[in-house]
């Protein structure tokens, strides 16, 4: 099995050693094989140095680790521009500098720490953030490379302005992150559908890493994206929403938020690669429906379920449809046929107009205690000397 | 000077697009774009370069500028090809396309170039064709 195997590391060691112990042999080779992999997790975490000289590309040169650099443009637009921060280094006292500091590191841990998957690229891959982009730049962008943030409506005066500066919201910088995991992953293409699978999965994942630094549960979640980007002269609460796409601003000049929730209302455009920004909220609000009937923290079962389909499951040219199959299929795989999260999964693509495939019949694998996580993981010497018997 | 702009995609995915011309603003703001037009050198830009789908996220912009006398020229650019003189216009064309200077089209006339994928005769403005 993959060390990547999604069942990995997700049941505690005392339940594991009662399966070697009274379960099946598959139950039996399961476990084992969950316990071989946490020892060896344990261990490359334990070998890794607290401080890794990056290469010219970007790659640590052996074991990788967290290893954030930011930049600043100083309101031009070459990139990567003059460093500012690097990793270790203690906060220089600019919002936007060490925001994307620390954005970049809550996303970096969130994939590491649940997930078990290092940087964007799974390997490693040094984070470059540049900050200060342009003047007057409203927006941010992932290039293929590294994070770009500009400042919003600095230039302009404060009763005019529309947007702060993009590194104030969590959930931002998690998506430009997120689509670094796309590009490495799924590398779904951004158009059409598949780009607004791209641009849900960053959202999606960008909600995750907020709710997790915050400790919130699905319910307790506002689901917003953006939602310090607007300023108190926008009639708004966020750039997205969502737990209900559509509703996260209505504004004079901005307008009214335009995503759909629902495959009726979906949007057909030449604008935008096929309106990737506006159709995301289709497979956003599936997510959303999801994680809240599966319950607790959205990131543990809910984020697992889509990060397996993100890592291997989905084509480049995915559709709505595929994700749903693919979702629907993997919770299966993770939790068994008609389980809970299983049917929570089909409840949340079927309240967006699709319906997903029948799945292929799983047995369900060892019940899953509901406040476990990633790290919950700890072999301990008895387990490892049953193995070596 | 007649101004067409349209801009889409960014990380909130709004599409503006909207007309400005310059008879209608007050003359100081006028004069101000019209040096930003200058500045920018826009009718000698290449009409179009490559909008790279790999960027997440980034906006693209489609611009026609009509002087009324001899010059019109269109423009397609995506955020990672705009040089640093142009800059400062699409950045008065987007704050201006926010006031009530800007006002709503259905899409951008065609340029002088020809091959224009986005024509749309319902939206030529209504005065004959400019004489080569």
């Amino acid at each position: 099995m993959s060390h990547r195997d999604p069942f990995f590391c997700i049941v505690p060691s005392y339940m594991l050693e009662n399966i070697m112990e009274n379960g099946t042999s598959e139950q039996r080779q399961y476990a084992m094989n969950n316990l071989a992999h946490s020892v060896a997790v344990r261990e490359r975490r334990a070998a890794r140095p607290t401080a890794v000289p990056a290469t010219a590309v970007g790659r640590t040169a052996s074991m990788p680790s967290k290893n954030r650099i930011i930049y600043s443009a100083a309101e031009q637009n070459i990139l990567p521009g003059q460093q500012v921060r690097s990793e270790g280094e203690p906060p220089t006292g600019d919002l936007s500098v060490d925001e994307a500091y620390a954005g970049a590191g809550a996303t970096y841990d969130l994939f590491e720490q649940v997930y078990d998957h290092i940087s964007v690229d799974g390997h490693g891959l040094r984070l470059d953030s540049t900050v200060h982009y342009r003047v007057g730049y409203d927006n941010a962008f992932w290039n293929g490379r590294q994070m770009v943030y500009g400042d919003g409506d600095e230039d302009l005066p404060e009763g005019q302005r529309l947007f702060n500066r993009f590194t104030v919201a969590l959930d931002i910088i998690g998506h430009e992150l997120v689509h670094g995991v796309t590009q490495f992953s799924a590398g779904l293409v951004y158009e059409g559908q598949a780009g607004a699978l791209n641009e849900a999965f960053s959202d999606i994942f960008g909600s995750l890493v907020k709710q997790w630094k915050l400790g919130q549960t699905a319910v307790e979640a506002d689901w917003l994206i953006g939602a310090e980007l607007l300023t108190k002269n926008v009639n708004g609460e966020a750039l997205r929403s969502l737990k209900a796409p559509g509703t996260a601003y209505d504004d004079r000049v901005l307008g009214k938020d335009p995503q759909p929730a629902h495959m009726d209302q979906y949007i057909v455009t030449t604008d935008d690669h096929g309106g990737v920004h506006v159709n995301s909220g289709i497979p956003n609000h599936a997510f959303y429906v999801a994680a809240i009937k599966m319950g607790g923290s959205a990131w543990e079962k809910a984020g697992r379920i889509w990060y397996t389909v993100l890592q291997s499951k989905l084509g480049t040219r995915a559709t709505f449809q595929d994700a749903a199959d693919a979702t629907h299929q993997a919770a299966a795989d993770l939790y068994g046929t008609n389980s809970l999260e299983q049917e929570a999964v089909y409840n949340g693509w079927t309240a967006v107009g699709i319906t997903p495939a029948p799945t292929i019949p799983v047995t369900p694998p060892p019940p899953l205690p509901s406040e476990n996580t990633a790290m919950g993981c700890r072999p301990t010497l008895k387990s490892l000397l049953f193995l070596l018997r | 000077m007649e101004i067409y702009f349209k801009r889409t995609g960014g990380f909130m995915g709004r599409s503006i697009m909207r007309m400005v011309d310059t008879a209608v603003l007050p003359h100081e703001k006028a004069t101000a774009l019209r040096t930003l037009v200058t500045q920018a050198d826009f009718f000698e830009l290449p009409s179009e370069t490559a909008v790279s789908s790999s960027i997440a996220d980034q906006f693209e912009y489609t611009v026609l500028i009509d002087d009324g006398k001899t010059h019109r020229h269109r423009i397609k650019r995506g955020d990672s090809t705009i040089p640093s003189t142009l800059w400062p216009l699409m950045r008065e064309l987007t704050t201006l396309t926010h006031s009530e200077y800007g006002r709503a089209i259905d899409d951008i006339p065609i340029g002088d170039g020809g091959g224009d994928d986005n024509f749309s005769p319902a939206a030529v403005p209504h005065r004959p064709p400019l004489q080569p």
